[in-house]
């Protein structure tokens, strides 16, 4: 772990009592995975010792959100919302082209190590279905072929 | 206390007791997997959801505290209709292989399935599939049978002191898992198998070995710490097939740790010897019991052979009976030897009656407490788990100990130096306190000397007041006493140590490095003994040196006679535990081969060289006759009984939990483990 990262975690720990470190695991595995793409067994294990947590207490915590990677992820991992807000404004579709262009299914990883689908659950904003996420941070809303394609584009 | 009623009667209860509790400690039965009296609530496998009066939906008992006035129903139809649901949830992923699952018989899933669930299954899909975990040589893993009740997670979090297992994944990916490859290492992982209600985790020693109906159950004592645990070995077919705690909430609650559990294993090691054995030329002959005594009676009769003062040499373990101890003070004098060594760590005894001031449960209701020395964890791993509990419970545990071992327990102040120096921490204490100079000061001795009151326990380890150095601080911690009026104990580490302290108190008890007629060593092996070589030089120079022990091991070679005693399990008679309990147990098993008993060994003896008053016809003779040299004194202040030690090893001898005695030395799980890395 280097400093830079040591001090984004620092940030998140003022925000708990100091006895209580633990409480800043979520944001911690967070920070690790920005700036590592997914988080290896030696991730977690540095997250551990640098909360003075128990390993396998940070791997339940990695494994119960879904939004943390636990393999390689390519460089971008695409998003992209299959519930029923987004189902109904033909996601699928999205999904199916997805798919086709990447060569890769769900959970995949293109050969190019460049992109990796995800089926993801509903985001909260309905408003803009069908939508992805690029790597749990930015969101693409109302979707269609060309803007995917354009998407695809613009990711180098 | 509040009221409230359960199925229409009216119950007292304490307040902030749940449900649960209130029905337990009135015989009302309410299924439960998750629940467990001794862990925190997890309240998440909601089999003890009951109907209560004026709540819309039913509530988990063991999560609910009891108002005034609350009506409880645990056999209404709402009540029956969640438990049958839940039950039939429980058992969607369960696979129907209980004819194959070592938990047969005794499983709680089986059982609430039969009184609590329905008789049929509407589940017709695929059960989902958790692949096994290696958890290490003592504990199997069958996790398709896991129903996440987080028990063996939560033991070993809060018992145990680390979190070794967890949950991973979540909803239908769920299982318990340690971390990546690896195992658990506690030394008291066992309880995790008997906590486990269904037979996801199962003893591995004890696997497809027997069926819980086909065993009979023998209470015994652990013979292998000074707590004295209260075990039952289950025996089937003349052979212990399996070692469980018996609950007793003042000494071991429900928990044993893996030594006690797991110790039987060396019964029927390879190395039990099965005959007596005469040394002839380089080799030993097998002998009959009586060409033994013969022999014995050759050397040991005083007509025949007699000592002058002092020329015989014992050695003996400091798990011996006090029966047996009893039968060897006698013949010691007879044959004129005070040369008795019990303490294996050869360190002479310094103060009078090392035990701890008071009973084990009562250590927790001290506020503070300071622990001198002792490596806890691969002494009484039970005790420790009180600490621990202290510990979480808010109250402080600080530590004086020459070496800095991981207790894994919440540590307020900590003082890690060499033994020469806790004279001068001491003093150090006692200043702060008597002078009362409000200096400004900021030390962890200032810490630990603003605790002592009434309400602080000083804990004082075997390592520490066996040791010489020790007299230099027995009068500034007796000034402490008396000025803070602080209590102290001491931790002695053998299941009998105090018994055997109590009966040869005044025994100078070393050995001389010189040269002597005979020796007799009682069950002991040259890795039970700190001054390996003393004893070599001692048994070298012995003309006639007598062995009596269960197992053959490297120094066995030493021996002229060689006499097969039992193992604990075989052997019956009387512990004195740290806290001066008496303690008495009988057989488990009849002794294997030819061995037989050490009482048994030393009554005869005894009779054979015709030592007065050896009549006894049973070990409970014994007993009434040994129980009558217990001394009741209590330890108040530290008093010195022997102020000139003539020599001491000042090197500090480090113990290994599974290398204690000679029976856990031979049970290969145990030594399969890994050993503890207490150092930190």
């Amino acid at each position: 772990m280097n400093l830079k990262l040591k001090k984004l975690i620092d940030k998140e720990l003022k925000k708990y009592p100091s006895d209580k470190k633990q409480s800043a695991v979520i944001a911690a595995l967070a920070i690790m995975q920005n700036d590592r793409g997914w988080l290896s067994k030696e991730d977690i294990s540095e997250v551990a010792l640098y909360l003075d947590m128990p390993e396998i207490a940070v791997l339940e915590v990695a494994t119960f959100y879904n939004m943390f990677d636990l393999k390689s992820v390519g460089r971008y991992k695409l998003s992209i919302c299959t519930n029923i807000s987004c189902m109904l404004r033909d996601a699928d579709h999205i999904v199916n082209h997805l798919k086709e262009k990447l060569q890769i299914d769900f959970n995949e990883v293109t050969r190019d190590g460049k992109f990796c689908l995800k089926e993801s659950e509903c985001m909260g904003a309905c408003g803009g279905a069908p939508l992805l996420t690029v790597n749990n941070q930015k969101m693409h809303e109302n979707l269609n072929i060309d803007k995917v394609d354009q998407l695809l584009k613009e990711l180098k | 206390m509040v009221k409230i009623k359960i199925n229409g009667k009216t119950f007292k209860a304490p307040e902030k007791s749940t449900i649960i509790q209130v029905a337990d400690d009135n015989g009302i039965e309410i299924p439960r997997f998750c629940y467990h009296k001794k862990l925190s609530i997890a309240a998440n496998c909601r089999m003890c959801l009951v109907e209560v009066k004026n709540f819309p939906k039913p509530l988990p008992a063991c999560a609910t505290q009891v108002n005034e006035g609350m009506e409880i129903f645990t056999k209404s139809k709402q009540t029956k209709d969640c438990q049958q649901s839940v039950m039939e949830f429980l058992l969607i992923n369960h696979p129907l292989d209980c004819p194959i699952c070592d938990q047969g018989g005794e499983c709680d899933l089986q059982d609430t399935a039969m009184a609590y669930g329905s008789p049929k299954s509407r589940y017709q899909e695929e059960k989902r599939v958790v692949l096994n975990k290696n958890l290490g040589p003592l504990v199997s893993t069958d996790l398709n049978r896991c129903i996440q009740c987080s028990r063996c997670v939560r033991f070993l979090k809060e018992v145990g002191g680390m979190q070794e297992l967890g949950l991973i994944g979540r909803g239908e990916h769920a299982e318990i898992s340690a971390y990546v490859e690896k195992s658990v290492d506690s030394e008291i992982s066992g309880n995790i198998i008997d906590l486990c209600p269904v037979g996801a985790l199962t003893s591995k020693p004890f696997r497809y070995s027997a069926r819980t109906w086909e065993m009979v159950r023998k209470s015994t004592i652990s013979p292998h710490d000074s707590l004295g645990s209260h075990l039952e070995a289950h025996v089937k077919d003349g052979n212990v097939m399996r070692v469980l705690p018996k609950e007793n909430e003042d000494i071991n609650e429900c928990w044993i740790s893996d030594r006690d559990r797991f110790s039987y294993i060396g019964i029927n090691s390879e190395d039990r010897i099965k005959t007596p054995l005469l040394k002839t030329g380089s080799n030993f002959k097998p002998i009959s019991w009586d060409e033994a005594f013969h022999t014995l009676e050759r050397v040991f009769h005083p007509s025949l052979n007699k000592f002058k003062e002092d020329e015989v040499a014992i050695f003996s373990s400091n798990q011996i009976t006090l029966e047996e101890a009893y039968l060897l003070d006698k013949l010691a004098s007879y044959v004129g030897t005070k040369q008795v060594k019990f303490d294996v760590a050869n360190n002479p005894n310094l103060i009078a009656n090392p035990s701890l001031n008071g009973m084990i449960g009562d250590v927790e209701s001290f506020e503070n407490i300071i622990l001198l020395g002792s490596q806890l964890r691969n002494e009484n791993p039970l005790l420790l788990q009180r600490l621990r509990k202290m510990g979480n419970a808010g109250k402080t545990i600080n530590i004086i100990n020459t070496v800095d071992f991981d207790l894994q327990l919440t540590v307020s102040n900590k003082i890690i130096q060499p033994i020469k120096d806790f004279q001068k921490t001491f003093e150090h204490i006692h200043k702060i306190l008597s002078t009362k100079v409000a200096k400004k000061e900021n030390s962890t001795e200032k810490n630990i000397a603003n605790l002592l009151s009434e309400k602080t326990l000083l804990l004082v380890g075997e390592d520490i007041y066996t040791n010489p150095a020790f007299m230099n601080l027995t009068n500034v911690i007796n000034q402490l006493i008396d000025l803070t009026s602080m209590k102290i104990g001491c931790l002695p580490t053998g299941s009998n140590s105090v018994g055997l302290q109590q009966m040869f108190g005044n025994y100078v008890n070393h050995i001389d490095d010189k040269k002597y007629q005979a020796s007799i060593s009682l069950n002991l092996e040259l890795e039970d003994i700190k001054d390996k070589s003393l004893f070599e030089r001692v048994l070298k120079k012995s003309k006639f040196n007598v062995g009596v022990t269960p197992f053959l091991n490297k120094n066995s070679k030493q021996f002229d006679l060689i006499l097969p005693s039992t193992t604990h399990f075989e052997n019956e008679g009387t512990f004195v535990n740290l806290e001066s309990r008496v303690q008495s147990f009988s057989q488990t098993i009849s002794p294997k081969f030819e061995s037989k008993p050490l009482w048994k060994i030393l009554r005869v003896l005894g009779n054979f060289i015709d030592c007065p008053d050896f009549t006894f016809e049973s070990c409970s003779e014994i007993k009434e006759k040994a129980v009558q040299k217990l001394s009741k004194n209590k330890l108040k202040r530290f008093n010195l009984i022997n102020q000139q030690v003539k020599h001491h090893s000042k090197d500090f001898w480090l113990k290994d939990i599974n290398n204690s005695d000679a029976l856990v030395r031979r049970s290969t799980a145990l030594q399969n483990t890994k050993r503890l890395r207490s150092e930190k």
